[in-house]
């Protein structure tokens, strides 16, 4: 009896010691392979990106577009109002043409952290520096809000204006959520089915979309005040 | 070398305990004071280590063999105590992971959350698995075994022995000079004659010389006679 008891005190303790040691060497295993995944780095020719190229296009547009003589100027609009917006186009031009992006042109390989300075400078500079900062308040011209502006060309577009508005920052703030998750490479992450190291091109790729997506969103806003300017010019 | 490398892990084990508790404090101090939290809530974390280092000072107090030198234990104890630190390290030391940027604080206090229940889950385990071989005493049922074991080799060897000697006269007489022997000779210690004996005499006795062939027979068919009855 006693040296079955024993046999038995044996046995558990060492099925509880097999347990466990599969278990620490899982997670031994496990974090060694997160931490390499992390580490990689992923090539990138954005120089021949298409989006890239129509980016740098499009800041070139805008700058085109808000190269005007407001004094020209006959129409609607008050003059002083024209100058407000060129003022906000060319800073938005300067936030989208930033060091960062500018820099981006010579990069051969990026890793997560990249991405992340990516998204944090494009959070920072373009959707809160520009789309919020000083596109915003084309969401609510020609609404019932008080304080909202008089700017009749433009009163027709303001859904669009919303729209795009809410969309590029929820973008931004969706790709940081994801992008957080890196660090829970755990089976209770929704990043069971893709590698971390997948992510990597597939959270830049999303980024220059949101950022491509942003300058065009600029340009538009140039086009229409461009062609406001251009139809109500004095020699028109 | 068993017993060096059994006295390393042994030391490994303790010294690697006092370091994932180490480790497990710090980062841990640093998460409630972010959180503004009295540490003293987190007593449930360390509960584990506080137990395991009892056990082991039980085991090293009480000259405990069944633990102390148990190499696996000790191993799996090694293991544990790595993957802790491993965890503790990576979530000070690596900044590929966004949210230690995020935070800013140094740490990264998202990915140690993560593994906090399954560092308890290692640690009582252990505790588990040390306490049962703290009753386990590997000697006297060892000892009980090896008596088992000799008893049976004694039989086993007596079973043989006494096989061999029941042919062996008989066979060395019909194959060399088909000189009869004694009868003290020919009966053997036990009664067991099996049919290998038997085949061995009827195959000797197949070539007999000319001589006294006719004699031999009839000797070697009345001493199976015998032997049979």
């Amino acid at each position: 009896m006693r040296k079955m008891i024993m046999e038995y005190i044996d046995l558990f303790s060492k099925m509880i010691l097999i347990l466990i040691f599969c278990f620490a060497s899982f997670y031994i295993f496990i974090n060694i392979y997160h931490s390499k995944q992390l580490n990689k780095t992923v090539n990138i020719d954005i120089a021949s990106d298409q989006r890239y190229i129509n980016i740098v296009n499009n800041l070139a547009e805008i700058e085109k577009n808000v190269d005007f003589n407001v004094l020209n100027y006959t129409g609607e609009i008050d003059r002083y109002d024209i100058t407000n917006m060129v003022g906000r186009l060319n800073l938005c031009n300067t936030k989208l043409n930033n060091s960062y992006f500018k820099a981006m042109n010579e990069m051969t390989e990026i890793s997560i952290t990249d991405v992340y300075t990516f998204l944090s400078i494009y959070r920072a500079d373009v959707v809160s520096g520009c789309v919020v900062g000083q596109l915003f308040y084309l969401t609510t011209i020609g609404t019932d809000d008080k304080d909202a502006l008089s700017f009749p060309p433009f009163n027709t577009y303001q859904p669009y204006f919303k729209l795009v508005t809410n969309e590029i920052v929820n973008n931004a703030s969706y790709f940081e959520a994801e992008l957080l998750n890196n660090g829970s490479y755990y089976y209770n992450s929704n990043m069971a089915d893709q590698t971390v190291f997948n992510s990597v091109s597939s959270h830049f790729s999303n980024i220059l979309s949101a950022y491509e997506r942003t300058s065009n969103y600029v340009v538009e806003i140039s086009r229409l005040l461009n062609e406001e300017v251009t139809n109500n010019e004095k020699n028109h | 070398m068993k017993r060096i490398i059994n006295g390393i892990f042994l030391i490994i084990r303790f010294l690697a305990l006092l370091a994932a508790f180490a480790l497990s404090l710090f980062i841990i101090l640093k998460m409630y004071q972010r959180l503004n939290k009295n540490i003293v809530d987190s007593w449930q974390v360390f509960l584990p280590y506080f137990l395991l280092l009892i056990c082991y000072a039980l085991n090293l107090i009480l000259h405990q063999k069944s633990v102390n030198s148990d190499i696996f234990y000790n191993l799996v104890s090694c293991v544990v105590m790595g993957a802790i630190i491993f965890i503790g390290y990576r979530a000070i030391m690596d900044k590929n992971m966004i949210a230690s940027i995020k935070l800013a604080s140094g740490i990264n206090f998202n990915y140690y959350a993560d593994h906090i229940n399954s560092i308890k889950t290692m640690l009582y385990g252990l505790v588990a698995s040390n306490v049962l071989l703290m009753f386990y005493r590997p000697d006297k049922a060892k000892k009980k075994e090896a008596t088992i074991n000799t008893t049976d080799n004694v039989m086993n060897n007596k079973d043989t022995n006494t096989q061999e000697p029941v042919a062996q006269p008989i066979i060395n007489s019909i194959q060399n000079d088909f000189s009869i022997p004694n009868k003290e000779e020919i009966i053997p210690q036990s009664n067991e004659i099996n049919s290998e004996n038997l085949r061995n005499i009827n195959e000797s006795t197949q070539h007999p010389t000319e001589t006294n062939s006719e004699l031999s027979r009839e000797e070697i068919e009345r001493m199976i006679n015998e032997l049979k009855l």
